[in-house]
Formats: structure tokens, sequence, C-alpha cells
């Protein structure tokens, strides 16, 4: 389905230390590049191996998603969720998937179950919970806003 | 796998920090989970022992939707949550809900949700401008009408029995009004004026309905 493809408005350039400059139509919308040796042929997905990406770099994947205007396929996220087993990190992917759906905004009832259905499989066998068995779809514990005090 | 060496480039935030306090050191028991990362030492004084595993030139946490990553983890690494990450090294088939609950707080103060939450201000908001407004109520009863300088004389018993006896005498308002109330074949009120009246005034009245 492509309802939910990343919207590519313009041509970024994004600087990386070891690759240099590469436009968005090799690496993908709002290109990541990666420290780590890139695969030169094949789709953007397997040029840039989410799954083996560092604790680092998945979390400036991670901010870079929850700046970008659109909700990341389920593709991407099946791969950004093998980084986090990758790297022994379960509480990066909860917040990961937390970030994708709170992405949808307005249209979160119609996203979100969705992309659930799509990684649904991947995440049983990962072992990782739904976020509404976390409780994590509703506020859990009420901290003081710091304006407030 | 050993993270990749990136020295800090500036020390921007730690320069007064190392000159004036003394030099720390991390956390001297490496427990399982708090292995050695770059810039451990550095920014001990800033953040003490807690890891550092993003990027962020002077790493601080946050809580934000536009930055859900932070750069460095919330809590700090005691003997059980080193026993924890033990544990999710393996399957995370075999954490318990629990278990899954206290990783994700140790990494992250709070959920994005909770970052959304209405914090209910307005309520307070609203309570101070209520209590601020009945002092205000409260000050100007008693002290506006206590002291004889600041009633107005148009309030006086005096004033308001010339008014009336000026406005019969005009017979103003014949229709629904004070004339209308006034019957001036017997010079004095109808009972229906009754209902307007205090003890004081109706000696008034009385007083004007026996001059007329």
């Amino acid at each position: 389905m492509n309802k939910l493809r990343n919207i590519e408005i313009s041509f970024v350039f994004h600087s990386a230390a070891a690759a240099g400059l590469r436009p968005y139509s090799e690496t993908g919308p709002r290109p990541h590049t990666s420290l780590y040796p890139v695969v030169s042929e094949g789709t953007w997905l397997e040029k840039n191996n989410y799954a083996q990406f560092d604790g680092w770099e998945l979390r400036q994947l991670i901010n870079f998603v929850a700046a970008d205007d659109g909700v990341p396929e389920p593709e991407i996220i099946i791969e950004v969720l093998k980084g986090c087993r990758n790297n022994n990190d379960y509480a990066l992917a909860t917040r990961f998937l937390e970030v994708v759906r709170l992405k949808g905004g307005n249209k979160m009832s119609e996203t979100w179950p969705y992309i659930m259905q799509e990684i649904g499989p991947t995440m049983q066998e990962l072992g990782i919970s739904t976020l509404k068995e976390m409780g994590y779809e509703e506020p859990e514990l009420w901290l003081e806003n710091v304006d407030d005090m | 796998k050993q993270p990749i060496w990136v020295a800090p480039s500036r020390n921007i935030a730690l320069t007064s920090v190392n000159r004036d306090a003394p030099a720390t050191t991390g956390s001297k028991a490496v427990l399982p989970g708090h292995e050695y990362y770059p810039g451990k030492e550095e920014y001990s004084p800033v953040i003490g022992h807690r890891e550092i595993v993003g990027h962020g030139e002077i790493p601080y946490y946050t809580d934000s939707f536009t930055v859900p990553c932070p750069a460095i983890r919330f809590r700090e690494v005691d003997e059980a949550l080193g026993k924890l990450r033990e544990k999710e090294k393996g399957d995370w088939k075999l954490l318990s809900l629990e278990d899954k609950k206290t990783l994700y707080r140790a990494s992250f103060n709070s959920t994005l949700e909770e970052v959304r939450a209405p914090s209910g201000d307005w309520k307070r908001c609203i309570g101070d401008n209520a209590i601020l407004m009945a002092l205000m109520f409260l000050g100007v009863s008693v002290i506006g009408f206590a002291d004889p300088q600041y009633e107005p004389k148009t309030v006086t018993n005096e004033w308001v029995d010339a008014q009336t006896e000026y406005l019969i005498k005009r017979r103003v308002q014949p229709v629904d009004g004070i004339a209308s109330w006034y019957d001036y074949e017997n010079n004095k009120f109808k009972p229906t004026w009754s209902i307007f009246t205090t003890k004081e005034t109706s000696k008034s009245v009385k007083t004007l309905s026996e001059k007329e």
C-alpha cells in the first residue's frame, strides 16, 4: 500500500564523514548516511542496512523520523526494530513505536492499526510487546510541568 | 562491541567545572551495562554516572516529541538494573512486563503520551483569579461601605426621599414606573409599592404621603 509513503518534497544533501554528499534518490527520503560501509547496489533499504546500525546511529535515525513530515513505512520500522534487537536495547524499540504512533497525528486511528497489522509478526518474533500491553497508549504516570512549579 | 571513540571537540560547558571543582573519575565498579563509553570521565560531573548513548555535545536529558531519543539514559545503573541488562541480551520473550517497564523507565523519564498529557493548569489560574476577585469584593464591601467618607451621597435616605418627591411631582414613568405606583387621588402609594420597600424607606414613604 502506497498510502503511507513518505513525501519527497525536495532534494536534500546530507553530509557524512565517510560516504560524502549523496542525494535523495540514492539513499531515500531524509537520507541518513552511516559511518559504516554501505552496500552500493540494491534497493535503498538494502543499501542502508539499518539493522546493523549502532545505538548512536539508531537514535539519530529515530530523531530524524520524529522530525520528518510523514509516517515511516513498515519495512523501515522492521529494520529499526531488528537494529534495536542487535543492540540489546528494548527501551529504544518501545520509544520508536511511540514515535511512529504519534506521527500519525489526527489520523492516528487509521495509520496505527495498519502499521500494527504489518509489523505484528516481527514483533512477536522478537518478543516486543505492543504499546497497548505495556499501557503506554495512555499516560501512565503524572509528572509536574516545570512551567507550573 | 566496542563503541567508536569520538573525542569531544570543544569543552564548552566543562571548562569552569574542571577548573573549580576537583577532578572526579567515573564509577569505580563496572557493572554490566555500564562499561566504558566515550566521555564517561569528562562528563561525569555534569551528568553523573549515566550512560551516554547518543549525539549531543552537552549530553543533557530531555523529554520531547521532537527529540525522542536524548543523548543519555535517565537512570544510573544499580545491581538490579545490571542483572536486567544481562537478561536483555538474551531472548526478549523471557522478559516480564515489569522488567520491560523498568527497562523503559531506566532509559526514559516519561513516555511520549505523558509529554502530551494536559497539565490542568487552567483550573489553578481560574481558581486564583476567583480568590482574588472575592478578596476584592470583600474589601470594597467592608471598607467601601463602612466609612461614611466613601459612601456616595445618592445612597442616603434624604437624597432618595427628595428624589422620589421630585419624580412623583413630575409624574415621570406614568405607565410602567413610579407614577403608576402612586395614587394621586389619595396621595399615597398603591399597595404594590410595598414590595420594594424596606423598613427605613417605608417610613420615608409614609412621611412623603403625609406631606402631600
